[in-house]
């Protein structure tokens, strides 16, 4: 695992990483301007251990380049590709990892912890309104599939 | 001079209701007058034709009309929208009206003169229906309460003009020709409601089927009947009004009797009913304008609702009287005249209001079905009911007035025992009601003594919430009523409420609890009770016992509840002490010492400020940020000042404390305004004044306005913020810097066009400057606050930021209706959704031919910062692109950003260098 490196990418790169995330697809660039210099990049091997299950997670990673592994123990739940997001909850409350997260191959991932983020929040009245935006769509769209899978 | 202001004063109307009120006023005036006219038109062919005994059958045959009426509008009331059924029942009684004009001519069966006159009754109950109907969906319950008089006045001018204009007309044309003015009266009133239902305004009906007490559904009789009966109050209310209905039909008839017998011809007895009728009405105008407001606030209720039944007894004992001593003779027609009027005038002016005032604690869709019957659904029952037994009546001979004389005497002291009846409901209604939701006692009497024995025995057997709910009712206005049960509370057996009670003692400074709270302080056996009862103890001036007693007492915790009562207290002496000890609090070395003395400053921030407190932002941070936390409306100017010194390293606290500081931070916030260089702490300063709000606060912004027209933006949205209402002498200045905002917004536009032209990939930039659109947006939707109402821009920003297509189109339709055309035919062409070309063709005029031919002049044009100060990403997305996309700029622009204090700015600039 190294921290950093020479190409690391531009604020205004990171900006538009995050842009083109699913996560903050409807979130102005200038509210992610805030957030970007949060993202520390870290580099991993294939193999590595990124977080383990029931590990309390205070942090979000972001996909820059390469796959990772969501399992529990052998069984493997997801294969995450370049620009997907995991961890996203635990930016905003630190509860246990619910599965493992292990890189699969040669992986830049991005990291934003919690402890600088609520700092933001508190800083900067708008990220906390776009992040709850964020919240409140997500919140529909698993109501409306709860609804859908009712009516089913 | 401009005269509505002092009219809308008057008339307790906001500006942005006027529209509205007005209309309403003209409907209801237009379509009142038509029925003046049809009623003296169809009374006196009536009459002129057949004997008063007659006019039972009158009631008789309007009965079933009148259900029938009542159940249609129903029918249609809640499945057709309301200004469609409200332009049918104005197109249908003009049309009604016209027939029965044309009719007259042809048709002399003696059915055609029964069926006019009963049509009357229609008519009424039609209009009553359609516009109250109309009316209850324009305003929330608040604004019911303020606009019902001044609406339900409409109705009394109206019928005053409308019967003075028919008693010139009914001289020269007779009597049946008033059936074309009534006709083109009733047809006048159209255009009223087509304004009111352009504006759209008017809602649809909706059943409330969420509210508490259940809807009954279904049809017919049965249903209906269930409807009215199933709550007590409801109930009630209909058989008063059945009574009181009754009671006026059978006066009415009386005394249209009388009148047929003193005047025989048409014109007469036009005349004659057309100057009671106006007299009546100016009357009725004169005690509810001038008297109505006075008595019901001075008598109460219950005796409100008696003045009526006791003046007509009154009446009737000297009608009685006066038969017993001389028989039919001047003084029974003129007592009878004048019982018609007072009971026509105490319906309308004290029984109405009062009913609805009564209605008050039902909820929505209860108080819906009693609005229903002061509407007229119980008339067809009252009419047929009256019509029946003056048959009845006619049917014998001799003393006829004697025995409706006797029944009016009878009927009115089932209304007396009806009015107690009522009134016990209203005390149940009410108490039930204040226990679930908060009232103020605005909304009825506490003096009222079954009232207080009601709330008394809620006290003590009501659930917790229910006596919170009556807690705050009580603290909506403290007197010597309210004072008693607010004591009764601290023995409550719940923490909540002796807590909550404790608190109220405090705020409001209620006296007279020594013992009580002693007894809290010491005995209870909640702390936070400890604590507030010592408090409260320690703030009364002379209170030095206590005082000693509880600045020496073992628990710390009653020591600061000691010193902070003490300084809550209006008392000089009792400050100093406090203020002594709090200053060795501050000078101590232990930093536990200075962590009290925060928590003490805290909890007195707006009632007091130490001169060292100060010295608590010397400490570390996080005592540092405390005691910003501690400065309060209490706060010196020295103090702010010192605070604001901070503003670099903690712009979040010490912006939070200027704002709390209120309107003495104005000149430190000014000061810092014109001294500061980071365009964000400038930002959050003025947004500061604006949270500050007030007079001086809004003064200062205009002030920075005029100093600092680039910032005109930030301005606006601290001005909205504050709440700001343009004046004569603003509205001026605040269109300019809307006319400004809008001219950028659509250069911008412009810009986007001309990106979109070239053959480069310039997405990135595109986003930016639809963000920076949007902000514009902002900006704009502050301005209208600030210029047409904030209620309304607050509407139509949340229209806006939908995604849904058609609240979009609303808020640009209510955007069109509230703001001036020039601004917001610009602004809808800029934000209807579509794409840029088709905005562009629509805006293309608005601006000057653009002299940005190439793409390189809109990146150059975003990166010197014209029009507008573009936001950090913008202009760092900009310098990223040029540098992508191989875009030639001027070196010397991306130069000045190397050195920018942004991180993004500063590290793009480099870049792309």
């Amino acid at each position: 695992m190294e921290q950093g490196n020479a190409n690391r990418l531009l604020l205004v790169e990171k900006v538009l990483l995050l842009k083109s995330l699913a996560l903050f697809k409807d979130t102005p660039e200038n509210i992610l301007a805030d957030l970007a210099p949060l993202m520390k990049e870290i580099q991993y091997e294939p193999g590595i251990g990124i977080f383990k299950e029931g590990e309390t997670g205070d942090c979000m990673y972001i996909i820059g380049q390469g796959n990772v592994r969501i399992h529990k123990d052998h069984t493997t739940l997801a294969i995450l590709k370049d620009k997907e997001v995991f961890g996203e909850l635990s930016l905003l409350d630190a509860d246990t990892r619910s599965a493992s997260a292990t890189t699969e191959t040669d992986c830049v991932l991005y990291k934003i912890d919690q402890e600088p983020f609520y700092e933001l929040l508190d800083e900067r009245p708008e990220v906390a309104r776009g992040f709850i935006k964020i919240l409140c769509q997500r919140l529909r769209t698993m109501n409306e599939k709860s609804r859908q899978q009712q009516s089913n | 001079m401009n005269r509505r202001p002092f009219l809308l004063q008057l008339l307790n109307v906001r500006p942005s209701e006027w529209k509205v009120v007005s209309k309403l006023f003209w409907l209801q005036f237009f379509m009142g007058t038509g029925i003046a006219f049809f009623f003296t038109a169809s009374f006196s062919h009536f009459l002129e034709k057949f004997s008063a005994s007659q006019l039972a059958w009158v009631m008789i045959i309007s009965s079933p009309l009148l259900f029938i009426t009542g159940w249609i509008f129903n029918k249609f009331e809640h499945t057709v929208h309301l200004a469609r059924v409200g332009t049918w029942v104005i197109v249908l009684m003009s049309v009604s009206i016209l027939f029965f004009q044309l009719s007259s001519n042809w048709i002399q069966a003696d059915w055609f003169y029964y069926l006019t006159f009963a049509w009357y009754y229609v008519l009424y109950l039609a209009s009553n229906l359609c516009f109250w109907s109309i009316t209850s969906t324009l305003f929330d319950v608040r604004q019911s309460k303020r606009l019902f008089a001044v609406i339900s006045g409409g109705d009394i001018p109206a019928k005053f003009i409308g019967y003075t204009i028919a008693y010139f007309f009914v001289k020269t044309v007779g009597a049946l020709s008033l059936l074309w003015p009534a006709f083109f009266f009733m047809l006048v009133s159209l255009p009223f409601l087509y304004h009111l239902s352009k504006l759209g305004v008017i809602h649809h009906h909706q059943h409330h089927s969420e509210h508490d007490v259940q809807f009954i559904q279904g049809k017919g009789f049965k249903a209906f009947v269930k409807r009215y009966t199933l709550n007590t109050m409801i109930r009630r209310l209909a058989v008063l009004t059945f009574i009181i209905s009754a009671s006026l039909a059978i006066i009415n008839y009386a005394f249209y009797k009388e009148v047929k017998e003193e005047h025989h011809d048409d014109k007469q007895l036009s005349s004659f009913i057309i100057l009671f009728m106006a007299a009546s009405q100016i009357i009725a105008l004169l005690v509810k304008i001038i008297f109505t407001g006075r008595i019901v606030t001075s008598i109460g209720i219950k005796r409100s609702l008696l003045i009526t039944p006791l003046v007509l007894l009154t009446l009737l004992v000297v009608i009685i009287s006066a038969i017993y001593a001389a028989g039919e003779n001047k003084l029974v027609f003129y007592t009878f005249g004048m019982a018609a009027i007072a009971i026509e005038v105490l319906r309308t002016a004290i029984t109405n209001p009062v009913f609805l005032t009564v209605m008050q604690p039902l909820n929505p869709n209860a108080r819906a079905k009693a609005h229903a019957i002061v509407k007229g659904i119980m008339d067809p029952f009252a009419f047929l009911f009256a019509g029946v037994l003056l048959v009845f009546l006619n049917m014998l001979t001799g003393h006829e007035l004697l025995v409706i004389c006797y029944i009016l005497g009878f009927l009115t002291l089932s209304w007396l025992v009806s009015v107690f009846m009522v009134n016990n409901s209203y005390h149940d209604t009410l108490v039930k009601t204040i226990s679930s939701r908060f009232f103020s006692q605005e909304e009825f009497k506490l003096s009222d003594e079954e009232v207080q024995q009601q709330i008394l025995k809620k006290i003590q057997t009501g659930k917790e919430t229910e006596i919170i709910n009556i807690l705050q009712m009580l603290n909506s206005h403290v007197s010597d009523d309210s004072k008693e049960m607010i004591f009764k509370l601290l023995d409550h057996p719940s923490d909540n409420i002796r807590k909550s009670t404790l608190l109220l003692i405090q705020n409001r400074n209620i006296r007279g609890a020594e013992d009580k709270l002693k007894q809290l302080a010491d005995h209870d056996n909640n702390k936070e009770i400890q604590y507030l009862a010592a408090q409260s103890l320690c703030k009364e001036q002379n209170h030095h016992q206590h005082q000693k007693h509880y600045l020496h007492h073992h628990d710390p915790t009653i020591r600061v509840a000691a010193i902070t009562g003490m300084l809550k207290s209006s008392d000089r002496s009792n400050h100093k002490r406090a203020e002594e000890i709090i200053d060795n609090l501050v000078h101590s070395d232990r930093g536990h010492d200075k962590e009290i003395a925060t928590r003490i400053l805290t909890e007195v921030k707006d009632d007091y400020c130490h001169p060292s407190h100060a010295e608590l932002f010397k400490g570390k941070r996080e005592l540092r940020i405390r005691a910003f936390k501690a400065i309060g409306a209490a706060a010196t100017s020295s103090l702010l000042e010192e605070v604001i010194t901070y503003l670099h390293q903690h712009p979040l606290h010490v912006t939070s404390a200027l704002h709390a500081g209120g309107e003495r931070s104005i000149p430190v916030i000014l000061e810092s305004v014109i001294n500061v260089n980071d365009n964000s702490l400038k930002e959050k300063l003025i947004i500061t004044l604006g949270k500050i709000g007030g007079d001086k606060a809004q003064a200062t912004l205009f002030d920075l306005l005029q100093m600092y027209p680039a910032d005109s933006g930030i301005i606006a949205k601290a001005l909205q913020r504050s709440r700001y209402k343009a004046t004569v002498k603003t509205e001026k200045k605040l269109e300019e810097i809307t006319f400004a905002y809008l001219n950028y917004a659509v250069e911008l536009l412009f810009m986007q066009r001309q990106l979109q032209q070239q053959h480069k990939n310039y997405d990135v930039i595109q986003s930016s400057l639809n963000i920076e659109l949007t902000e514009i947006r902002n900006i704009l939707i502050c301005l209208f606050g600030c210029l047409y109402g904030h209620e309304k821009a607050f509407k139509i920003r949340q229209g806006l930021e939908m995604k849904n297509k058609e609240n979009v189109a609303n808020a640009m339709e209510l955007l069109e209706m509230t703001v001036k055309k020039d601004l917001a035919i610009p602004f809808n062409f800029l934000y209807e959704p579509g794409d840029v070309e088709q905005r562009y063709n629509s805006l293309k005029n608005f601006l000057p031919a653009d002299k940005l031919e190439q793409a390189e002049n809109v990146l150059s044009k975003i990166l010197t910062e014209k029009p507008i100060l573009y936001n950090n990403w913008t202009k760092a997305s900009t310098l990223y692109i040029s540098k992508k996309t191989k875009t030639g700029i001027d070196p010397s622009l991306i130069l000045k950003f190397t050195k920018s204090e942004n991180p993004l700015l500063k590290e793009t600039a480099l870049y792309a260098q």
